[in-house]
Order: structure tokens, then sequence, then C-alpha cells
């Protein structure tokens, strides 16, 4: 499975085990995290889980601490 | 001598603006007129026991203003606060301003105000049991430094009702600084708009409050003089980001125990603090005990308090570990890991449980658990039936981020789950 897609089937189940909805038709790669539905507790227990699945955290392991605004961008952080 | 808030803000220009939230704004000329406007029903509340509660931070912030030095003791009612209150006049301000006061059926205690009034404050629940700690202005304000010459415009990011709150309002209110009142600090970009709009240059919130500020493009519209971090622990990471972030922004981060009442200020950028001050005494003693917990003592007083924290030492420097009770640190929220051992292991569907902390790079820590299953359910089918029991009984916070299925869990000497992650 391509790190997008375990990114899109994590998000939407972090999502169902916060009780949020996704806010928005679909996720893009313009879609603003903070507009997506997913509040700071979700996003950090997204960050979370895929941690456990991915067995990496690239935002700990960088020296400089990385926050992305889109999905675009948060994809990608992963993805490098 | 100033006794009282008012005190401080009749020496305040009346032009000047105290508090602005999103629909309202109240100069300090304002506050003396709703003074005036009281002043019979303030009369009556002369040494009298009141609590106030559920109050907009708006109104509470004026209700301050006006009960200070009136009052003989003001409770600040948060939930989960066991205090019995019936010998309380509970006290509103209406949206006229006016004060209404909802008379305890009780025999009224009076007590005579002995220096300043008392205000009873909650603890953010870092015992499984919010504690109630008695302040005084005085006690609030020995290490705030009070400059009217220079006003800032305050960022709000907490509850006035808790101690951070209260000390970034009597920061502002009593050096005739603007006190900016969010309405929902939740809507981050909102909240960045509206500072934005009312120029506000210095903001005071948690390292999980800064994580979320850089995640929003309205963080750019900010022109920030300083910034002051607090609430949780402040990692070398959080700091870089908003250096590159505010080149020219002063940046400090605030360690402060609500139970002693005051804390110390670290300004050279840097995570944790010297070891010179544990050596140099000024306002306040530092100390480290053999179990590696921080002890304070305050000036004038006489013995040191464990503030509760783990410490280590390292190089020239301290860190800050975590909580010597477990108590887990989410954003700021103290979650109690038997708190959420106990709703777990009420699902009947695991034999054994362990709750920790873990380091999330987002919200500081959060919430893990390691449970054995009873075998009634399939993986998968655990983890969800565990999320879905616990919800009904823990706030969102405190929910496990994240369930992991062992197959054992390791009893220390003691026969206890050892927490140590």
């Amino acid at each position: 499975m391509s790190i997008e897609k375990k990114i899109r089937e994590t998000f939407l189940s972090v999502l169902e085990q916060t009780d949020s909805v996704l806010t928005c038709k679909e996720l893009q790669d313009d879609t603003v995290l903070l507009e997506s539905g997913l509040d700071s507790l979700g996003f950090a227990i997204l960050v979370a889980t895929l941690e456990e699945e991915l067995d990496y955290d690239p935002f700990s392991m960088s020296d400089v601490a990385i926050y992305p605004k889109t999905f675009g961008e948060f994809v990608a952080i992963y993805e490098k | 001598m100033k006794n009282r808030i008012f005190d401080y803000i009749q020496d305040i220009d009346d032009t000047k603006k105290a508090f602005i939230d999103e629909n309202t704004l109240y100069s300090y000329g304002d506050i003396k007129s709703i003074y005036k406007k009281n002043s019979s029903t303030l009369k009556t509340l002369q040494n009298q026991q009141i609590y106030i509660q559920n109050q907009n931070r708006t109104k509470l912030a004026l209700l301050l203003c006006l009960l200070d030095g009136v009052a003989s003791s003001i409770l600040l009612y948060a939930d989960g606060v066991e205090e019995d209150i019936t010998s309380y006049h509970k006290v509103e301000l209406n949206e006229d301003n006016i004060i209404i006061v909802h008379r305890s059926t009780c025999k009224s205690i009076k007590t005579d105000i002995t220096e300043h009034t008392q205000w009873l404050i909650s603890t953010s629940g870092t015992t499984a049991t919010p504690k109630l700690i008695t302040h005084t202005l005085h006690s609030l304000t020995r290490t705030l430094q009070l400059n009217s010459k220079r006003s800032f415009q305050l960022a709000l990011t907490f509850d006035i009702f808790r101690f951070s709150g209260l000390q970034l309002f009597l920061q502002s209110t009593l050096s005739g600084s603007t006190l900016l009142i969010p309405t929902n600090l939740q809507k981050i970009d909102d909240s960045l708009k509206f500072f934005a709009k009312h120029k506000c240059n210095h903001i005071s919130a948690t390292p999980s409050f800064f994580r979320k500020l850089l995640m929003s493009k309205h963080s750019k519209d900010l022109n920030l003089h300083s910034i002051t971090l607090g609430g949780e622990i402040v990692d070398e990471q959080i700091l870089q980001s908003l250096k590159t972030h505010y080149p020219k922004t002063k940046l400090r981060h605030i360690y402060a125990s609500t139970e002693v009442g005051v804390g110390f200020c670290v300004d050279d950028e840097r995570a944790g603090f010297s070891k010179e001050l544990l050596h140099v005494s000024k306002d306040i003693e530092l100390k480290i005990n053999s179990n590696s917990i921080l002890l304070l003592k305050p000036k004038g007083c006489e013995y040191f308090t464990n503030s509760g924290d783990e410490v280590e030492a390292r190089g020239d420097r301290v860190y800050f570990i975590g909580r010597e009770s477990g108590a887990i640190n989410v954003g700021g929220n103290k979650v109690q890991p038997s708190e959420v051992e106990s709703a777990l292991m009420s699902s009947k569907l695991i034999s054994l449980v362990r709750v920790y902390a873990k380091k999330s790079p987002i919200l500081g820590e959060l919430v893990y658990a390691d449970v054995v299953s009873n075998k009634s359910l399939d993986d998968k089918q655990l983890k969800k039936a565990l999320l879905v029991h616990v919800k009904n009984s823990l706030e969102k916070f405190k929910q496990p981020a994240i369930i992991k299925i062992v197959d054992d869990i390791i009893l220390n000497n003691n026969s206890k789950i050892d927490r140590g992650v």
C-alpha cells in the first residue's frame, strides 16, 4: 500500500476514533489540515498511529520542527 | 500602598483599553464606571465569602476587578471541585454589568479581611481530584514585573479561573495593558485573526498551543514583541521553531507551580534551566531531592515544597522529565493513569492493563495503554470495543490515543505496574 493511501486510511479511522467528521468533501493535497475536521488531539493521535503502523515518526526524527499546513505537505513529510 | 486590583486601576488613564473580546471593548474608564454603578451592592458584599461560576471570561475579569479587596474570599469554581459552597454567596455580572447576588441561605459567615482577599483557585488536577489552593493578590503578583509605562496587547489563551490565566489577567490589568479575550480557542484560525486585528504583541501559552499556531497560515500575520511558554514541558524543538518563525521576538519560558504560587522564568531561549539556579537564590530557592524531584522555597517561606516535578541534570542544564505521580500532560490537561486503567478494566474485556505517557511531537504527551486480552474478542474488535467503552466515562483527552494488545505486563518488585517508558 502506498504511504499516501495508508495516511488517508488512518486519517479517516482517527476521525472516527475521536468522534469527528471530515469537514471537507474529500482529502485533497490543498486541504488545510486545521480545517479538515481533526482537532489537535486528533492530529496528535494520527501521528502516533502512523508511527505504530509505519515504525517511524518524521516529526520527532527531524531536528527542526516541521509544521505542515495542508494534507499534501503532511504526506510529503512521510514520503521523504 | 496598593492592596487591591482596583487601587491599580484608579491610577490608569480612562481611555486605555482593558479588555477586548470579539463583541465588546472595555476601557479602564468603563471599569471605573461599572464599579461606581455597583457600589451599593459591593458594600453589602464587604467581608463576605463568595463564589463565581460559569461566567464568560470577560465578565469574570470585570468581576475580579470589582470584588478583590471587598469580599473576604473569592472561590473561582471549576468543574470537579469538591468544596462545600453552601455558606458562599454566588455572584454574577449580568448583561448590563450589574452585580447579581444569589445569597446563601446559610447563616453567613463574616470573616474580616486580614490583609488581602483570599482567592481560592483549583489546581488542574495533577492529583486525582482538583485541589483548592489559596492565594492573594500579593502572592500572585510578587514575581510579576509590572511596568505601566509600556502597554502590551496580551492574548489570553488560558481560563482566568486557573492559575496561569489569573496571572496573565493580573499582569495585563495591573500594568494598564490590554487583554485580548478570544471566544473559542479551539478555532485557532479565528483566534489568530482576532489577535492580529487588535495588534496583539504578546502571547503567553502552552507549547501545544504554539505548535498549533505554527500550523496556521495566520501565524505570519502576528507581529509579536514577546512570547512566553508555560504549562507544559518546553522542548528545544518548539523554541527553535518559534525562533525561526519570529526572529525578532523575545522568547522565554516560565515554570510555575500552582501549589507554591510562584515559579521562575528562563530567558536564554534554551529548554530546561541553568544549573546555576540551584545555587543562586533570588525570589525562589531550588533544590533537587534524592528522587530527582524539584523542591521549591519561595522567598519568605521557611520550608521547601515538593513540586511533584521530576527533573534530570545533564551538562550545564536541568531538564523537566514529567510528573512524580506519573500524571500524563496532554496539551496542558493532566491525566491520571490509574483513572484510565480503571475505566478500561471495567469493560471486563481485558485481564491486565498498563497506562503510560508517550512523547508526542504535537501535544507534548499522549495516553498509551497496553492491555492483555481475556480472549473474548479478536484484537481488532477488542481495540474498538475498549474505545467505545471509555467514551462514556472519560473526557476526550483522557481516552487512550493508542491501545496495544500485549501478551503480558511486567510488574515491578512491589507488584505494581511499571510505568517507566
